[in-house]
């Protein structure tokens, strides 16, 4: 009994010491790392289109060993096309469910849905320590993503620019130009039928180049106004047919069929969103040495693509940091090897060091590519998102055969 | 009846499992393209859809399109596995050449087959280069335009390369069985090979060819990946166009890409129904028998 009550007095003594002053001795160095490393052990579900090998390797290696050394933080990849990711977002928003997706990789007539229908976190972008020191809040790809405001809901993650492929030592310089080829080399030109995301921006950039772009800055989406305006360039489209393959009455589903086509020699040129697509191919042994980008008409079509973190987003702290770790001098510029992705970076260069520009000089090393100046010194903006699935439409009632 | 009791709870799970996943599908499709489409504020009950896809000439012709390869490739497909069998099981009773061979296309995904029939049939493709490489033709503009055409081949070789052996895989036991109990009967009582095959075989391996015809057509009628890729710009097929419509940014066309996937399920509903007739007429005669 004596013994009983001994070690019971023993086991309160113990419980008083070690509750008192101890926990306030432990605490201070708690709230310390809370601060430094909040993200330490969390995870970051990075949701985006998974159907390029490259793009995959640079974000399972190159980023997410990154945001792991740096912030102690997972980063999980989700191969998803974009309709689907947006399904499961508004799948999410009418059930009231928990959200899954921590950042999304999203642009143009998406983010426009995305945005309108309420299913993104934000604003954010000024929240980040590198958009505030290399991003240029002024330029208006910044601004307006398919004419559609952004208002500080997207990050900027790469940028891409229609380019054109051929063999030719003197490629057509204009659409002009492109006709005469085609009434000397009969059959030798086609391009994908929208909505084929390159097919579609031909259309776009044969309509700027036909009758300019600034009337469709602020054009409503009307069908009646946009055929309106876009019909010239579509009276254009039909006077190819005849000298198009298969005269014009049926084109390739997609950029991959048209690339075959041209890698046969049954068109003199491809095209692609990916101004390094074409060293890639290169190196693949697809196209031969000599393939050369060059830019059809004055200007070519570029957009960006970014980054956007869902409203529901159950971890908006680690979507930052790996946003944050994207607009990187290091990640944008090992982004832009062609030999990693090729993919344009998003930061000024005037709000760039000497050393850090040389960075980027360095990874310039595509075969048959045009440099980045050349690129954004002739670029068209993107036309507003409302009005590309009009635009697609006029195209399928006018161009194809019926 | 204990036994079927037994069974309906075994496969309880699955079917529950499937039979929900589809029904909550058919169903969010059904009132979608009624208009009621909640989440992006559609909430008006309409046939408004409905009369804008039939009043337009275009989708007649997707519907002409689809039919037409769906058709054509399963009676030559389903044409040439009949045949094909009758050949295997009376001329190469080892299975060989089925096992070896046959069997291998029915695991090749349609999309490799696109791929494969893409560079066999397009101007500068295999095909061509073998015809004009023996001399055959002068030059490869001499070839034929086949694909992304109104006349649906490139549609119709890939879902024939599934067919044909689908259809060697589903009949080549139901014929050999015939084989065994009436092909010395048939011979006995003095016919000849052709006039076995026509008044034996066919009609004993009709029902059969009915509903294997009837799986196949239902499959190439409503699958879109094949004539998305290989079909003709315009006519679309009709999944394409529900497709094109499902996948637009614009979210307020999902009522459209929902009302023609109703006019598909429609038809596949019909066919579940001729399928259903065929086969249970096949169990009332047996049972008659």
């Amino acid at each position: 009994m004596k013994r009983i009550s001994i070690s019971i007095l023993i086991v309160v003594a113990l419980f008083i010491v070690g509750c008192s002053p101890a926990p306030t001795v432990e605490e201070a160095p708690n709230v310390e790392m809370a601060v430094e490393k909040p993200l330490d052990g969390t995870e970051v579900y990075f949701y985006g289109w998974g159907g390029d090998q490259r793009i995959n390797t640079y974000i399972d290696d190159y980023l997410a060993k990154k945001l792991k050394d740096e912030h102690g933080v997972t980063l999980v990849r989700v191969g998803m096309n974009i309709d689907e990711i947006l399904t499961k977002l508004l799948s999410e928003k009418s059930l009231g469910a928990e959200g899954t997706i921590d950042v999304v990789w999203i642009n143009g007539e998406n983010f426009y849905t995305a945005k309108s229908n309420d299913l993104l976190h934000g604003p954010f972008l000024e929240e980040l320590p590198n958009a505030q020191k290399y991003l240029d809040f002024e330029a208006s790809e910044n601004n307006y993503d398919f004419g559609y405001a952004i208002e500080g809901y997207e990050a900027p993650y790469g940028k891409a620019q229609l380019v054109f492929t051929s063999y030719l030592d003197t490629p057509p310089a204009d659409l002009d130009g492109l006709k005469a080829y085609l009434t000397e080399n009969p059959g030798s030109f086609t391009y994908a039928a929208p909505p084929d995301f390159e097919g579609s921006a031909f259309i776009r950039n044969v309509i700027y180049e036909t009758v300019g772009f600034e009337q469709f800055i602020e054009m409503d989406a009307d069908y009646d106004t946009v055929k309106e305006a876009v019909m010239p360039a579509m009276e254009y489209l039909k006077s190819l047919k005849p000298y198009m393959w298969q005269e014009g009455k049926s084109y390739p589903a997609n950029r991959e069929q048209l690339d075959t086509l041209f890698a046969n020699g049954e068109v003199f040129l491809t095209m692609t969103y990916n101004p390094n697509h074409v060293s890639d191919r290169i190196k693949s042994g697809v196209f031969k040495e000599n393939a050369q980008n060059f830019l059809l008409g004055q200007k070519t079509i570029g957009n960006t693509h970014f980054l956007a973190i869902p409203q529901n987003a159950p971890n908006v702290e680690g979507a930052k940091a790996l946003i944050n770790e994207i607009l990187s001098v290091e990640s944008q510029s090992y982004k832009f090897n062609p030999d990693i992705w090729g993919d344009m970076p998003v930061l000024d260069n005037n709000k760039l060091t000497e050393e850090e520009l040389a960075l980027f000089k360095a990874a310039e090393t595509g075969t048959g590519t045009l440099s980045q100046k050349v690129l954004l010194e002739n670029r068209y903006p993107e036309m507003p998102a409302r009005l590309v699935p009009i635009i697609e439409q006029i195209w399928l009632e006018e161009i194809p055969e019926h | 009846m204990k036994k079927t009791t037994k069974q309906m709870l075994y496969t309880m799970p699955a079917v529950i499992f499937i039979a929900g996943t589809i029904l909550v599908g058919a169903f969010i499709a059904v009132i979608q393209s009624f208009g009621y489409f909640p989440e992006i504020g559609l909430k008006n009950w309409t046939t408004e859809y409905y009369r804008s896809v039939f009043s337009q000439p275009l989708l007649f012709h997707s519907f002409v399109y689809s039919f037409k390869t769906a058709f054509l490739s399963s009676v030559v497909g389903v044409g040439f596995g009949v045949v094909s069998s009758y050949l295997l099981v009376t001329y190469n009773k080892e299975l060989n050449l089925y096992r070896r061979f046959l069997a291998l296309p029915v695991a090749v995904p349609h999309i490799i087959v696109v791929v494969i029939v893409f560079n066999l049939f397009i101007r500068t493709g295999f095909v061509s280069r073998l015809l004009v490489g023996s001399g055959l033709l002068e030059s490869f503009e001499q070839f034929p335009s086949l694909l992304f055409t109104d006349s649906g081949f490139g549609v119709i070789a890939v879902y024939f390369w599934k067919a044909f052996p689908y259809t060697i895989m589903v009949l080549y036991s139901v014929l050999r069985s015939i084989h065994h109990q009436y092909r010395p009967v048939s011979m006995n009582l003095g016919a000849r090979n052709y006039q076995y095959f026509i008044h034996v075989v066919l009609p004993m391996a009709k029902p059969m060819i009915l509903t294997t015809s009837i799986i196949l057509f239902a499959f190439s009628f409503s699958a879109y990946e094949v004539p998305f890729l290989l079909g003709a710009t315009v006519p679309k097929a009709l999944p394409v166009q529900a497709y094109i419509d499902y996948t637009s940014p614009i979210l307020e066309n999902r009522p459209y890409a929902m009302a023609i996937n109703v006019l598909m399920m429609v038809v596949a509903f019909v066919l579940i129904a001729v399928y259903d007739f065929v086969s249970s007429s096949v169990e009332r005669r047996r049972n008659h028998a």
